[in-house]
C-alpha cells in the first residue's frame, strides 16, 4: 500500500476512535458510576467503559508508534527494546496500583 | 604561566567535549561535594558528642544532616563513579569517545550548576532540613516556608537532567561503539556495571524527577498533592522509593564494577563467575523496583502489602551474595599483590557484608517496626554506601590514576590511609548499631538516655576517618608532580585501557583495536607508544590527522547549563510577598528573563554549530547494528519520558482513586473542547508524518507546507488550552490551588503543553532550514527525530483526553 494512503487510513481510525470514545461518553446517565446502556439492552458498568476508553487509547498510542513512529518497520531489536521497557514501565506501574488497591 | 596562556588553559576546561578531561572535571567536582558533605558530617558528629549539646541549633543540624545526605547520594557517590565512566569506559571497550560528546559536556555542567544550587539553599532563608527523604508532609509550605526547599528542589531537577542525559549517552556508546570483536559478554565488569546503574537511572529518576516536580508546583503554586489527605505522605513515599531504593544500588553497582576489576587484577586471576556477577546484577537490579514497600512497613500499608515487600526484599538479598562469593572464590588460594587499591577494595567486600547483613533484618516487619527510624538504620545504610561504595570507589581512584596522570602514586601514604580509613570507619559506624534505640535526625540528646559513650566514640572514628582523607589528597596531588612513572601498565592488568599509554592520547586509540574470538586483547600489538610517556596535548591518529584537547571544543554546553542555572535561580529565589499565603511562586523576572533568553541563544548555536563526531564503521554494535546512534538515543530518552508522565498519571489516579468525590464528566471541562484539542494533535501528528514523505521525495514545498500545517496545529492546541485555562480560571472556583481535580488537571495537562511548546520550537527551527533547502532526500534524519517526539507527545495526550475529560 502507499505510504500515503497508509498514514492516512491510520489517520481515520484514530479520528474514528476518539469519536467512538467522545460517543460512549454521550451515553452516560448523570452519574457516571451508575454505568451505561448500550443499544438499550447491554449494561456497562463504570468500571468496563473506563477499561473500554482506556483500552481505545492504548490501541490508538499503539498506532501511532507502529505506523508514525515507524516502530513496526524498525529492525526488531529496537522494537523489542521499546516493547520490554513498556511491559517492565507498565509491570512497575500495576504494582503501584495493586498496592493502592490492598491499601 | 603568561596571560597569554591563561585564557587558553581555561577555554580548554570549560569547552573540552573530550570524555577524558570530562571524567577528570567529574572526579575533581565529586571530590569536592566529598569534602564539603564531609566538613558538614563532622560538625554533626561534633554536635552529637557530648549530651546537651548546642554547638548546633537544631535547625541548623537539621539542614546540615539533609544537606550532608543530598550530596553523598546525588552528588558524590554517582558523580565519582561517572567519573571513572567518562574516562575509563570508552577506554576498555575500544572507543574513542562518548556517542555524543557535546552532550556528555552538558551533563557535566549541569552536574555542577546543580550542586551550585543545592549549596546556595543554605544562603537563602535556610537549606532543605527535612532529611534527604523529602518526606511530606514537611516539605509542605506550612511547615517549611523558606525558599531554599524550593532551590534544593531546583538543584536536584538540574541534576536529573544531567543524569538523564549521562544515561541516554553511555547506552548508545556501550551499545553502538564498542571495538570489533568486543562482544557484550567480553565487556569488563566495570562497563556491564554502569550498563546495569543505567538502564535502572532509565527508570528510577523520571520518577524522582517526576515527585520533584509535584512538590516544586506544591510549593510554589499551593497544589495540593503532598498537602492532601488523598494523597499526602503515602503519594510521596510511593513515588520517592520507587526512586529511593534502587537508587541505593545505583550507587553500588559501579563500585561493585571497580571491585570485580580490580580484584581480578591483583589476584591476577579471572574473575571466578563473572558471568554470575552479571547475572546477579541484572537480577538484583529488576528485582530492586519491587521492594520500596519495605521503606514504608510502619505507613500502614496493609498486610497483604508488607508479606509481598518482607519476600522481595530477602529476594534481593540473594544476588548478592553471588556477588560476594564470586569475589571471595576468585581470591581463594590466590596471590594477592596487596598495593593499597587492593586494600580498599577488599576492604569495601568486607564492609559490604556488614552491611548487606544488617539491611536483611529490615526485611522483616517486626524488627522493622522496632529499628525504622534509629541509629542501626543509620549504621546499616552508611556501610554499604561509605564502607563498600566510596571506599571502592576510592581503591578505584588508586586503581585508575597512574592510568590517567602517568605517574604512580605513594604506596606507603596509601597504605597508611587504608588502615587509619578503615579503622576510623569501624569506630564511626559500629557503635550505631548499637545505639539501636537511637531515633536519628535529633539534634542532641539527654545525658539519661545512655549514649553519650557510643556517640563520642563514633565521633572519634569520624574524624579518624575524615582527617585520613586528607592523606588522599595529599598523596595524589604530590604524585602529579612526583610520583615515579607508571608505563602503561603498571598493574599487569588485562582490560583495554591499560593497553595505552598513560595518560593515553587525546584520541585514545591510534586504530581502534581488535578483540580476538576469546574476548581477550593482545597487548604489545598495539600502538608502539613510548613507555608511559603520554600525549597530554595532542597526537596523531592512525590516518595522520592531528588531534589535540583543542579540538572538539563547544562553548554551548556550559552556556546552556549555565542559562538554566540563571532561570532557576530567577524562578525560586523571589521572596514570597505575603508570607501567610501558601505560594512561594514569587520569580525574580530579571533572572528568569536573562535565562531564558540566553538559553534560546546557547540552544540556537549549539544546534547551529559545525561539530562532527568521529564514527567508527565495523564496530561492535550488537543488537542495535542497525539502528543510527541518534535515533536510538531518542527513543532511550523517550523510555524516561514514558516513566515520567507515567508518575504523573499515577499520581492523578492516586488521588483520585483515594477522592470520595471527584467532578462528574463535562461538569467542570467541555468534552468539546477536549475532542476538538485531540483531533487538533491527530491531524498534527499526520502532518508530522506527511513532512518525512515529503522529505524523503525531496519535495521541498511538501515539507514546507507539513511542518508550516504542523506548526500551526501545535499554535492552535495550545490555543484552545489556554482558552480552556482561561474558561476555568475565570468562573473562580477552578484555579490551580483549588483542590486535586484542579491541581491534578493543571499540572498534567500544563506539562504535556510544555512538551508541545517544546516541539514547536523545533519546528520553527526546522522551518528555518527547511527555506534554506535542507532535510531533503537523504538529509532527512532531522525530520524523522522530530517526529518521534512529537508523536510520542500526541501519545501522551491520547491518554489524557479519556482521563480528564471523558471518566
Amino acid at each position: 500500500m502507499n505510504t500515503t494512503y497508509l498514514y492516512l487510513l491510520v489517520f481515520a481510525i484514530l479520528v474514528g476512535s476518539t469519536d467512538i470514545e467522545v460517543n460512549i461518553v454521550a451515553l452516560y446517565p448523570s452519574a457516571p458510576s451508575n454505568g451505561v446502556m448500550l443499544f438499550g439492552t447491554i449494561a456497562l458498568s463504570y468500571g468496563v467503559i473506563v477499561s473500554i476508553l482506556l483500552g481505545l487509547a492504548g490501541m490508538k498510542a499503539l498506532l501511532i508508534a507502529l505506523f508514525y513512529q515507524h516502530l513496526k518497520y524498525e529492525p526488531k531489536s529496537l522494537s523489542s527494546w521499546v516493547l520490554i521497557g513498556l511491559v517492565m514501565a507498565s509491570l512497575l506501574m500495576s504494582l503501584v496500583f495493586i498496592q493502592l488497591h490492598v491499601h | 604561566m603568561s596571560p597569554e596562556q591563561l585564557p587558553a588553559r581555561i577555554r580548554r576546561w570549560l569547552y573540552t567535549t573530550n570524555h577524558k578531561e570530562i571524567g577528570i572535571l567529574y572526579l575533581i567536582t565529586s571530590l569536592f561535594f566529598f569534602v564539603a558533605a564531609g566538613v558538614l558530617a563532622l560538625t554533626m558528629r561534633s554536635q552529637l558528642s557530648v549530651p546537651d549539646n548546642h554547638l548546633l541549633s537544631a535547625d541548623l543540624f537539621n539542614q546540615f544532616v539533609t544537606v550532608h545526605g543530598l550530596l553523598m547520594v546525588f552528588w558524590v557517590l554517582s558523580p565519582f563513579a561517572f567519573g571513572f565512566a567518562n574516562y575509563i569506559i570508552p577506554l576498555q571497550i575500544g572507543a574513542r569517545d562518548l556517542a555524543f560528546p557535546r552532550l556528555n559536556a552538558m551533563s557535566y555542567w549541569f552536574y555542577l550548576v546543580s550542586g551550585a544550587a543545592m549549596m546556595m539553599s543554605f544562603f537563602f532563608g535556610g537549606a532543605p532540613d527535612l532529611g534527604w527523604t523529602l518526606y511530606s508532609p514537611q516539605t509542605s509550605f506550612k511547615f517549611t516556608p523558606t525558599i531554599g526547599l524550593n532551590l534544593g528542589a531546583a538543584g536536584l531537577i538540574l541534576i536529573v537532567v544531567s543524569i538523564t542525559m549521562s544515561s541516554v549517552n553511555f547506552l548508545v556508546t556501550m551499545f553502538k561503539m564498542r571495538a570489533p570483536g568486543m562482544k557484550l559478554k567480553h565487556m569488563p565488569v566495570f562497563p556491564w556495571a554502569i550498563l546495569i546503574t543505567i538502564f535502572m537511572m532509565l527508570y528510577a529518576f523520571p520518577s524522582f524527577l517526576a515527585a520533584l516536580l509535584l512538590l516544586y508546583v506544591d510549593r510554589a503554586f499551593g497544589t495540593f498533592y503532598f498537602s492532601s489527605i488523598q494523597g499526602g505522605a503515602l503519594l510521596w513515599d510511593n513515588v520517592f522509593w520507587f526512586f529511593g531504593h534502587p537508587e541505593v544500588y545505583i550507587v553500588l553497582f559501579p563500585a561493585i564494577g571497580v571491585i570485580a576489576d580490580a580484584i581480578s587484577t591483583f589476584t591476577r586471576r579471572p574473575l571466578y563467575g563473572s558471568k554470575y556477577i552479571i547475572g546477579s546484577m541484572i537480577a538484583a537490579a529488576i528485582i530492586s523496583f519491587i521492594v520500596w514497600g519495605h521503606h514504608m512497613f510502619v505507613t500502614g500499608i496493609g498486610l497483604t502489602s508488607t508479606k509481598l515487600y518482607t519476600v522481595t526484599t530477602i529476594a534481593v538479598s540473594l544476588p548478592f551474595d553471588v556477588m560476594v562469593i564470586a569475589m571471595i572464590e576468585t581470591l581463594v588460594k590466590a596471590r594477592v599483590r596487596l598495593k593499597a587499591a587492593a586494600l580498599f577494595t577488599l576492604g569495601a567486600v568486607a564492609l559490604f557484608v556488614i552491611g548487606g547483613i544488617t539491611g536483611v533484618y529490615l526485611a522483616s516487619v517486626a524488627l522493622d517496626h522496632a529499628l525504622r527510624g534509629t541509629y542501626f538504620v543509620v549504621a546499616h545504610f552508611h556501610y554499604i554506601m561509605v564502607g563498600a561504595s566510596i571506599m571502592g570507589l576510592i581503591g578505584g581512584l588508586y586503581y585508575w590514576f597512574p592510568k590517567m596522570t602517568g605517574r604512580m602514586y605513594n604506596e606507603g601514604l596509601a597504605k597508611i590511609h587504608f588502615i587509619f580509613s578503615f579503622i576510623g570507619f569501624n569506630i564511626l559506624y559500629f557503635p550505631m548499631f548499637l545505639l539501636l534505640d537511637m531515633p536519628r535526625r535529633i539534634a542532641t540528646y539527654a545525658p539519661s538516655t545512655g549514649w553519650a559513650a557510643l556517640n563520642l566514640m563514633s565521633t572519634v572514628g569520624g574524624f579518624i576517618f575524615g582527617l585520613a582523607q586528607i592523606l588522599l589528597f595529599v598523596n595524589l596531588f604530590a604524585s602529579l608532580r612526583r610520583g615515579s612513572i607508571s608505563g602503561p601498565n603498571p598493574w599487569e592488568a588485562w582490560t583495554l585501557e591499560w593497553s595505552l599509554p598513560s595518560p593515553p592520547p587525546a584520541h585514545d586509540f591510534d586504530t581502534i583495536p581488535a578483540i580476538a574470538e576469546d574476548g581477550t586483547y593482545h597487548f604489545g600489538n598495539s600502538s608502539g607508544y613510548p613507555n608511559g610517556s603520554g600525549y597530554p596535548n595532542g597526537s596523531k591518529m592512525g590516518n595522520g590527522t592531528v588531534h589535540s584537547h583543542l579540538e572538539g571544543q563547544s562553548p554551548w554546553p556550559v552556556v546552556v547549563a549555565f542559562a538554566a542555572f540563571i532561570f532557576f535561580l530567577g524562578i525560586t529565589i523571589g521572596q514570597p510577598s505575603n508570607p501567610s499565603v501558601p505560594v512561594t511562586f514569587q520569580p525574580f523576572w530579571p533572572l528568569v528573563l536573562d535565562g531564558a533568553i540566553l538559553g534560546v541563544i546557547a540552544l540556537y548555536g549549539y544546534s547551529r554549530e559545525r561539530f562532527s563526531v568521529h564514527e567508527e564503521t565495523n564496530v561492535e554494535s550488537w543488537p542495535f547494528r542497525e539502528v543510527p546512534n541518534v535515533k536510538l538515543g531518542i527513543w532511550t530518552f523517550l523510555g524516561a519520558e514514558v516513566i515520567f508522565f507515567g508518575v504523573l498519571i499515577g499520581a492523578y489516579f492516586f488521588v483520585r482513586t483515594n477522592s470520595a468525590t471527584w467532578p462528574a464528566v463535562g461538569s467542570l471541562f467541555e468534552v468539546r473542547s477536549g475532542f476538538a484539542m485531540t483531533l487538533v494533535l491527530l491531524t498534527s501528528s499526520l502532518t508530522a508524518i506527511m513532512a518525512l514523505v515529503s522529505a524523503k521525495v525531496g519535495s521541498r514545498n511538501g515539507l514546507m507546507a507539513s511542518l508550516f500545517a504542523t506548526f500551526g496545529l501545535g499554535v492552535a492546541f495550545l490555543y484552545i488550552k489556554a482558552t480552556e485555562w482561561i474558561s476555568l480560571g475565570a468562573n473562580g472556583v477552578f484555579s490551580v490551588a483549588n483542590g486535586l481535580p484542579a491541581t491534578s488537571y493543571f499540572i498534567t495537562t500544563g506539562v504535556h503543553g510544555v512538551h508541545v511548546f517544546a516541539g514547536m520550537l523545533m519546528t520553527l527551527y526546522l522551518l528555518v532550514n527547511a527555506l534554506k533547502g535542507r532535510y531533503l532526500k537523504g538529509d532527512y534524519h532531522a525530520i524523522e527525530h522530530f517526529g518521534l517526539y512529537w508523536h510520542f507527545v500526541d501519545i501522551v495526550w491520547v491518554f489524557l483526553f479519556p482521563l480528564f475529560y471523558l471518566i
